[in-house]
């Protein structure tokens, strides 16, 4: 996380604003959720108190946290820290892919799925080597599933190939 | 002499050939994953631990463990001195002088005293944790709930404290751990807390999952998005020097040894204290070094002490560490938090209890670290070109490798994709807590302690018939609430001494360290 080089400094105001403001609304959700931990009232040896305690105490830290973006804008101009959003659409597909990765694991199989997403994220990851990319994927996946499911007895989805 | 004995007998239980198998699995392993920037030592274990799941011998799974633990923080030093790019913040340190070694050519003396400091570091801390541990445990023994409590709120807030920029910050990720850690149903009354009436919330989100998600999916997140994949420069090893042994000459032989020591020194009792782990040994050991060296000038381009003290700082640390969670069941590192977990996992549950139930596993862990050190020793020095390959080998192969194993880990966990969702989820927010510098780890040590805190809690009242008065009224419980409260105070002291003394409080920074183990 100390890596020195490039972005390091950049902040942007809006993003706290929005962190806060989700901090916030997750918390009067919680809230409202520590109201139907069943159980009356708060006793400190029930079920109810101990979560009150913790979502209040968010509740209080998000709203310093805003206060102090705030305070800080006002005095320096900057707000609190915050570092550049770059390179958000290969996140965003790096993403989707570990999201279809986890859907398709059970049906496809552990074996094809993970080879197709190592080739996915390998490439998405910046990498133009083709024939790397896809020999790495498939001896990756297979070194593991049958390592695993041999050697280790953890079941692994068989999937398609029901191997 | 009967920790010695105890001692003796904990190798007998390691020493045979299928463990040192699995030792030397588990450096391999370790330095494999370590040596990637950005995965540190708790990551790898984290993301090697469903390797053990079907271990039926714990032993063989913690005599792996300590080989990974070993084997990620040199992976780690390796990095840093070759790459210039820390994994973890306790290798900050070691990159400072270490990559200047390396770029003045010595970066063969750097490798072996980062690599042979570790090694006696690791052996004086094993050494004085095996003489710590029993007679901590023994006292250990006379702990109310009330002194637990207490000791509990006093490590999360003490890590919380020191770790990261923000204390705001770092507490906010804390209740965002111990939240986590309410969901599911409540050990007591049984009650649903949290899970939106979602059955598959009913068992708690699973620990190994959090840490998987929080670190190894957020920090690949991050790594891609500030475009770290691409290769970093490898400086190059130069060829063996004549008249050298391990590859050191004999006056770096001398600078090394005192160095070592008091990294040692420095390490071991912050590793005790609930201070976050490794990075405030390593940065004080740095600083007295640098100190020390005053009209030497060689610091900053490469002086032999900047990497010597802190490295034996980080291993010697580690064993601190072991103190409390051994005797105490009290994680205070990313690291001890994970292997917290794998202690779950085998159903052990460290803490007074599990000195005197089990000494035979505890003592084979201690001599297992022993081994983890040996072999490291071993291993590493010989084969460091192997290492410098792999950190030529392209990271988006490395990265998505490590995104594989981290489903694999997940899904190995649980068996359900549902698990699998919400750490990618947890992945997410890790992401954008790095994005607006929020420190990970009090959020994985509130998610450990939060239900512990609330054990206690609600035990200590059970016992007083629900006296909240009760916390004050042990004199040991209250000091170390004190303690607690002078640990949240301790970020500001140089503000307030400030304040005190009638300067502007505008000049005097907030004292603070870097996050994660």
């Amino acid at each position: 996380m100390h890596e020195l080089d490039e972005d390091h400094a950049s902040t942007s105001k809006t993003g706290p604003f929005i962190v806060a403001a989700v901090m916030l609304v997750a918390g009067v959700v919680l809230l409202f959720q520590t109201f139907r931990i069943p159980g009356e009232g708060f006793d400190p040896q029930g079920p109810r108190f101990f979560p009150l305690c913790i979502v209040l105490a968010w509740l209080v830290l998000s709203a310093i946290y805003l206060s102090t973006h705030i305070l800080k804008i006002i005095r320096t101009g900057k707000g609190e820290a915050a570092e550049k959003f770059t390179r958000m659409v290969p996140a965003a597909i790096l993403i989707v892919a570990l999201i279809i990765y986890a859907l398709v694991l059970d049906s496809v199989g552990y074996l094809i799925a993970t080879a197709l997403f190592f080739i996915a994220a390998a490439r998405v990851l910046g990498s133009r080597n083709w024939a790397r990319d896809i020999t790495v994927g498939v001896l990756l996946s297979a070194v593991l599933y049958f390592a695993f499911t041999q050697a280790l007895g953890v079941r692994l989805p068989e999937g398609i190939l029901g191997i | 002499m009967n920790n010695l004995e105890s001692l003796l007998g904990g190798f007998a239980t390691v020493i045979s050939p299928e463990n040192l198998l699995f030792a030397l699995i588990g450096v391999t392993l370790g330095t494999l994953v370590g040596v990637l920037p950005g995965i540190g030592p708790a990551v790898t274990i984290a993301l090697l631990l469903p390797v053990t799941y079907n271990f039926s011998d714990p032993v063989g799974a913690f005599i792996m463990f300590a080989g990974i633990y070993y084997g990620a923080m040199y992976g780690g030093s390796t990095t840093s001195i070759l790459l210039n790019t820390p994994g973890e913040s306790a290798s900050v340190a070691t990159a400072l002088e270490g990559h200047q070694m390396a770029r003045r050519g010595k970066a063969r003396a750097a490798l072996a005293t980062a690599a042979i400091g570790s090694f006696v570091a690791g052996l004086i801390s094993t050494l004085l944790l095996a003489f710590v541990a029993e007679p901590l445990g023994r006292l250990a023994v006379t702990f109310r709930a009330t002194d637990y409590f207490a000791l509990m709120v006093l490590a999360l807030v003490a890590v919380t404290a020191l770790v990261g920029s923000s204390l705001v910050r770092g507490l906010i990720s804390l209740c965002f751990g111990i939240l986590i850690g309410f969901i599911g149903l409540d050990n007591q009354s049984g009650q649903a807390r949290f899970t939106f009436d979602n059955p598959a919330l009913f068992d708690g989100i699973d620990v190994v999952l959090l840490i998987i998600g929080l670190f190894a999916i957020g920090e690949t997140l991050y790594v891609m998005v500030k475009g770290r994949t691409r290769p970093g420069q490898v400086t190059p090893l130069e060829p063996k020097q004549p008249g050298t042994f391990m590859w050191l000459t004999r006056s770096e032989w001398r600078r090394s040894i005192p160095a070592w020591l008091r990294g040692s020194a420095f390490g071991f009792p912050f590793g005790v204290l609930p201070s976050g782990g490794a990075e405030l040994p390593t940065f004080m050991s740095y600083t007295y070094e640098k100190n020390r060296s005053k009209g030497k000038n060689e610091f900053g381009s490469g002086a032999i002490e900047g990497v010597a003290g802190p490295e034996a700082a980080n291993n010697a640390s580690f064993s601190g560490v072991l103190v409390p969670l051994l005797t105490l069941g009290l994680p205070t590192s990313a690291t001890a938090a994970v292997l917290l977990a794998a202690f779950q996992i085998f159903n052990l549950q460290p803490g007074p209890q599990f000195m005197t139930k089990s000494p035979d596993l505890v003592w084979a862990v201690i001599a297992s670290l022993f081994i983890g050190n040996v072999l490291l020793l071993a291993l590493n020095l010989p084969l460091i070109r192997l290492w410098v390959k792999v950190l030529q080998v392209p990271r988006p192969v490395l990265y998505a490798s490590i995104l594989v194993f981290a489903s694999l880990g997940i899904y190995s966990v649980s068996g359900s994709i549902i698990d699998v969702m919400i750490a990618f989820g947890i992945g997410i927010i890790a992401f954008f807590m790095r994005q607006f510098d929020f420190p990970v780890a009090p959020a994985i040590l509130g998610a450990i302690l939060g239900p512990e805190l609330e054990l206690q809690f609600r035990r200590a009242l059970t016992l007083s018939n629900g006296n909240l008065g009760t916390f004050i009224e042990r004199p040991l419980t209250v000091v170390i609430l004190l303690l607690a409260l002078l640990a949240l105070l301790l970020p500001y002291l140089p503000k307030i001494t400030a304040k005190l003394r009638g300067r502007s409080p505008a000049t005097a920074g907030k004292l603070s360290f870097g996050d994660e183990d």
